[in-house]
C-alpha cells in the first residue's frame, strides 16, 4: 500500500442523503441543485453518488482476489487498517464478468455505506477507469431507470438526465449491503 | 523442483512455527491440541496454509489428517489439485507435490504448491462483507500471516463442498 496515491474528496458524512444546496425561484416552482459524483463504466454508461458517501480515490489500488467470491467482485483492498471490498459495477450490470483475472482498475472510489446487520458505518470501494467527475444537477433533470439492466431498481435511489446522458443516482447502503445474485 | 519421495506420516512431520522458532517453544502455550479458538474477531490455534499459485488458504490444523510429499512423477491415489479460483485441475500439476488429506474425506488427496504448518497462530480475522460473498464461496475471512502474506480462512469440509459442486 505504500505506493499508493490517496487523494481526498470532499465528503465527510457518511448519510447517504443529498445535501441540496439551496433553492432558486423560476417563476412559481422551486429549482433544488444538488451535486454528484459521477462515474463512468463500460461505453457511455454512468453512475452517481451523492458527494456525501465518496470519501477518497485510491490510484493503483492494490487488491487481493478473492477466489470464488461473486463475480462482480475485483478483489478486497487494505484501506487504514481494514478490509473493503472492491466492486466493478459494469460487470454488476451486465450480470457477468467483464474484467480479466489478475487486472487492476486505475482508480478505487472509496465510499461509506451502513452495514444493515450491525448498523455500523461501513465502506467498499468500485474500481474505476477514470477520474469521477462532480456535477451540478437539479430535480429537473430527474428521469426514469434505463431499462437495459434489473438491477437498477435495487441499487438506485433516482436518476437523472444530465447532458444527454442517464445517470441513475446509487444508493451505497443498497450496493455494498449484500450479494447480487 | 525434484522432491526425494519421502512421505511424512501426520503433520508432526512439518514442525514449522509461526514465529519461526522451534517447535517445542510453544507447546505449553497451545489451546487444546488441534483446536482453533475464536473470539472478538481473532483466530488462536495451529492451523496449515494451503498455498495454490498465489492463494493462500488457512485452515485449522484439525481439519487435516494426512500429509506427505509426491515424489517426481508419482501417482498418488485419489490425488487432485485446484486453481487459483479453486476449480478442479484436470490434472495435478508437476509444481503441485505436497498432498494433504482431509478429516472430512481422508481418501482424497489434495495437492498443492505448499503446505505449512502455523503453530499457535494468533491472527485477526476480517470478515469477508455479504456483497462479496456468492452463495457458494467457501472463504469467510481474510487473515495476515505473521510473515505478512495474507491467506483466506475457510474450513476443510467446506472447501471440499464447494469443489466437488463446482465439478459437478
Amino acid at each position: 500500500m505504500s505506493e499508493t496515491n490517496h487523494r481526498m474528496h470532499t465528503g465527510q458524512s457518511a448519510a447517504p442523503h443529498f445535501a441540496w444546496e439551496g433553492a432558486e425561484h423560476h417563476s412559481e416552482r422551486v429549482q433544488r441543485v444538488a451535486q454528484a459524483r459521477v462515474v463512468v463504466f463500460g461505453q457511455r454508461r454512468y453512475a452517481g453518488f451523492s458527494p456525501n458517501v465518496t470519501i477518497e480515490l485510491v490510484e493503483h489500488p492494490v487488491l487481493l482476489e478473492v477466489p470464488a467470491s461473486a463475480y462482480y467482485v475485483r478483489g478486497m483492498m487494505q484501506w487504514h487498517g481494514r478490509w473493503i471490498p472492491v466492486l466493478d459495477l459494469h460487470s454488476l450490470i451486465m450480470a457477468h464478468p467483464t474484467f480479466g483475472r489478475g487486472t487492476v482498475p486505475r482508480f478505487a472510489l472509496v465510499m461509506s455505506y451502513t452495514d444493515r446487520t450491525t448498523g455500523e458505518p461501513a465502506f467498499g470501494a468500485l474500481g474505476l477507469p477514470v477520474m469521477p467527475q462532480t456535477v451540478s444537477i437539479t430535480n429537473a433533470d430527474a428521469c426514469g431507470l434505463p431499462v437495459r439492466s434489473d438491477l437498477w431498481p435495487y441499487i438506485a435511489m433516482s436518476c437523472v438526465s444530465f447532458r444527454g446522458a442517464v445517470i441513475p443516482i446509487v444508493d451505497t447502503d443498497r450496493l455494498f449491503g449484500s450479494y447480487h445474485g | 523442483m525434484e522432491v526425494q519421495g519421502i512421505v511424512h506420516d501426520g503433520l508432526s512431520a512439518l514442525p514449522v512455527l509461526a514465529d519461526g522458532s522451534a517447535a517445542g517453544s510453544a507447546a505449553a502455550q497451545l489451546p487444546a491440541a488441534g483446536s482453533v479458538l475464536q473470539e472478538g474477531g481473532w483466530l488462536r490455534g495451529n492451523c496449515v496454509a494451503l498455498v495454490t499459485g498465489t492463494v493462500q488458504l488457512l485452515v485449522p490444523q484439525h481439519d487435516v489428517v494426512h500429509t506427505g510429499y509426491l515424489q517426481t512423477g508419482e501417482a498418488v491415489a485419489g490425488a487432485l489439485a485446484v486453481s487459483e479460483e479453486l476449480l478442479l485441475l484436470p490434472a495435478v500439476p508437476q509444481d503441485c507435490f505436497v498432498y494433504t488429506a482431509f478429516a472430512d474425506a481422508p481418501a482424497v488427496n489434495w495437492c498443492w504448491n505448499d503446505v505449512r504448518v502455523l503453530i499457535d497462530l494468533h491472527v485477526q480475522l476480517h470478515p469477508l462483507p455479504n456483497v462479496v460473498l456468492a452463495p457458494h464461496t467457501p472463504l469467510t475471512a481474510v487473515v495476515t500471516l505473521p510473515d505478512g502474506s495474507h491467506a483466506f480462512y475457510t474450513r476443510a469440509a467446506q472447501l471440499s463442498r464447494f469443489v466437488r459442486q463446482q465439478a459437478g
